[in-house]
């Protein structure tokens, strides 16, 4: 009487196992096929633009005191975004009305990197006060012009090229490594999540809304990143985890 | 740090070679009106040089009586111009801001109706890109490149081999055989799809990498073949607007001409200096099935199937820019704040944000939005139509 009721519960403590296992492999390869099919074709050709950059992040990254792949995941998710074709008249007006009247007027992302004009403004800035002389005239973003319209205009010819988004992108890594040094990042991917998102936000957001964002980006991780969200953080660090052992 | 800057120092040469790089990409681009502006070449910081100061901004002038409210900002809130959406449908012109405030909270303002507070922008920062979802792609590079690396992800996504021979499935029908499927075109509401495929060849190992004889193909039964010969290699397949017609264009290896067909039947010979140039994305299909081209060598002209519709002051350096009218002559083409007709004149829009041309009344119409901060510091955006 008392084998066969310990039977039972051996099969009911297997039957639980198996169930817990095909459950847990069930939704595994459901969501990662539901990532692969919402970001599959953009993922890849974004991997292949970081790809053929990689010479060029090379260089950067002893500057940014970053591994190439911290760097590359921290602007993948916007790489994704990006559409190299789209030239069309919506950002040809916004280029405009930001050279006509500065960033008050347009302030829109452009460029592989997706970098808007006030970031770049705010980098610039950044730069001068807080990197050492020797890092700020390596990235030389200093314009000869004084003439605010035409510092303007050079700002967005050279947000439409990829090596001067590398520059800029050095430049915010330089700036990011000099405000948060007094910060524990547990490891650099906690490290890389903090970035991407101070990328994806900007320099004036809180801690608290942060660390929200990255909260939010770790929960969609641990669900293998379902559906069509776009987690700014999430991808990056999905990125980052893909090219870890390269 | 003295290891960093050791480092560094090290590597500055090749940092420099990075910006040099950057600085001949901009040397080959038009400059601004101003030709002192270049960047310091130097290491050297002088006085001079200027660092992110924008205070010192023009004002845009108050709109004018052609200019209508459609809505007010309040003090803490701003646009995200990323997340608009202004579209043309049936000849209306409707629009979706998205405004976000300090508290992270946002809103959409579409067509005068406010909705939220949202937690996220509700437009397209859901989406992957600011365009279309995976498996869509009326909006991608309309080029096609050979080869295994380079092989069109549309097609392959919908490509299946069935009893030994290449199909390609959509919505559960199987459309072929082809030899090769080297590009493919699905609508946004992937309810249709063009493709340009290769069935037979002079042999059948060309066939096999696509080239042969070129046809392009839909879901609604199109099978129309692009070029004479049975030796065509594949270059570009793109549709209309509307997504009514496609466009091919092939390059005959016997006669090493470029033939460019369109599913209503047109073709043209192409241009070859184009292929040469890697100029091939100057040419569209309308949505009557007419070929449309800006010739490489005179691109102030449009072309109508080969003859000259319109022609203006500038040259037509993207089609996307370019407001094709029903009638071509009536078109016009949008640069750096300027509106260029085809009757060779031009007219200045300062302060336009995402412009569009529509007709109405059968006349000729710009609309825009525009922004302005009022006497309070109030950001007022307008909506403003003007007759062209």
């Amino acid at each position: 009487m008392y084998a066969k009721q310990s039977y039972k519960i051996y099969l009911l403590f297997v039957a639980g196992i198996l169930i817990v296992v095909l459950f847990i492999n069930a939704k595994r390869i459901y969501s990662n096929a539901d990532f692969g099919e919402t970001f599959g074709t953009k993922a890849i050709a974004a991997s292949n633009k970081l790809q053929s950059m990689q010479q060029g992040f090379q260089l950067c990254s002893t500057v940014s005191e970053s591994s190439v792949n911290f760097m590359q995941s921290i602007v993948f998710p916007e790489v994704m975004r990006y559409n190299a074709l789209k030239d069309g008249i919506e950002s040809e007006s916004l280029k405009t009305l930001y050279v006509q009247f500065g960033g008050e007027y347009a302030n829109f992302s452009i460029g592989v990197f997706q970098m808007k004009p006030s970031f770049a403004e705010i980098v610039e800035l950044k730069c001068k006060q807080l990197l050492p002389t020797k890092i700020f005239e390596e990235l030389q973003l200093p314009y000869k012009d004084i003439n605010a319209e035409n510092s303007r205009a050079k700002r967005i010819e050279r947000l439409m090229d990829d090596e001067w988004q590398l520059i800029y992108l050095t430049g915010f890594i330089a700036i990011c490594n000099k405000m948060y040094c007094d910060k524990n990042f547990k490891n650099e991917t906690e490290k890389l999540q903090w970035y991407a998102t101070v990328y994806n936000a900007g320099f004036d957001k809180t801690d608290e809304f942060i660390n929200k964002k990255i909260a939010e980006a770790n929960f969609y991780l641990g669900q293998q990143m379902p559906g069509k969200k776009f987690k700014y953080a999430a991808i990056a660090t999905w990125y980052y985890q893909e090219n870890l052992s390269e | 740090m003295v290891v960093l800057f050791t480092a560094i120092n090290t590597n500055a040469q090749l940092f420099n070679k990075l910006k040099d790089k950057a600085a001949k990409a901009l040397e080959k681009k038009p400059q601004p009106k101003s030709s002192s502006d270049a960047e310091t070449r130097s290491t050297q910081n002088s006085e001079t040089e200027k660092m992110g100061d924008e205070k010192a901004v023009n004002k845009p002038t108050p709109p004018g009586s052609d200019c209508a409210v459609i809505f007010t900002l309040a003090e803490n809130e701003k646009l995200l111009y990323d997340e608009t959406e202004v579209k043309v449908v049936n000849n209306k012109i409707s629009y979706a801001f998205i405004v976000a405030n300090d508290k992270y909270q946002y809103f959409l303002i579409e067509d005068g109706k406010r909705s939220g507070p949202f937690k996220v922008a509700p437009i397209k920062s859901m989406k992957p890109s600011e365009d279309d979802e995976d498996g869509s792609s009326s909006d991608s590079d309309d080029n096609i490149s050979m080869g295994n690396d380079n092989k069109d992800p549309i097609a392959m996504q919908y490509s299946k081999t069935i009893a030994g021979k290449l199909h390609i499935v959509f919505n559960g029908k199987n459309f072929g055989p082809y030899d090769y499927v080297s590009k493919m075109i699905v609508s946004t509401d992937k309810k249709q799809f063009f493709a340009l495929v290769t069935i037979g060849s002079e042999n059948q190992m060309m066939a096999k990498m696509g080239m042969g004889n070129c046809f392009m193909v839909n879901e609604a039964g199109l099978k129309q073949k692009v070029g004479s010969g049975s030796m065509s290699m594949p270059m570009k397949l793109s549709v209309s607007k509307s997504f009514k017609h496609c466009m091919a264009s092939v390059m005959d290896q016997t006669s090493q001409k470029i033939f460019t067909g369109t599913s209503t039947g047109k073709v043209e010979e192409g241009n070859m200096a184009d292929i040469y140039a890697g100029n091939t994305n100057n040419s569209m299909v309308s949505d009557n099935g007419d070929i449309i081209t800006i010739p490489s060598q005179s691109p102030t002209q449009i072309l109508l199937n080969g003859k000259e519709a319109a022609s203006f002051k500038v040259p037509i350096k993207s089609m996307d820019r370019l407001f094709l009218m029903p009638d071509v002559s009536k078109s016009v083409y949008y640069e750096k704040g300027k509106i260029y007709k085809a009757d060779g004149t031009e007219q200045a829009v300062k302060g336009a944000l995402f412009p569009k041309v529509i007709t109405i009344n059968n006349e000729t119409t710009l609309c825009y939005y525009r922004m302005y901060k009022n006497d309070n510091g109030a950001k007022e955006v307008y909506v403003c139509k003007t007759v062209l």
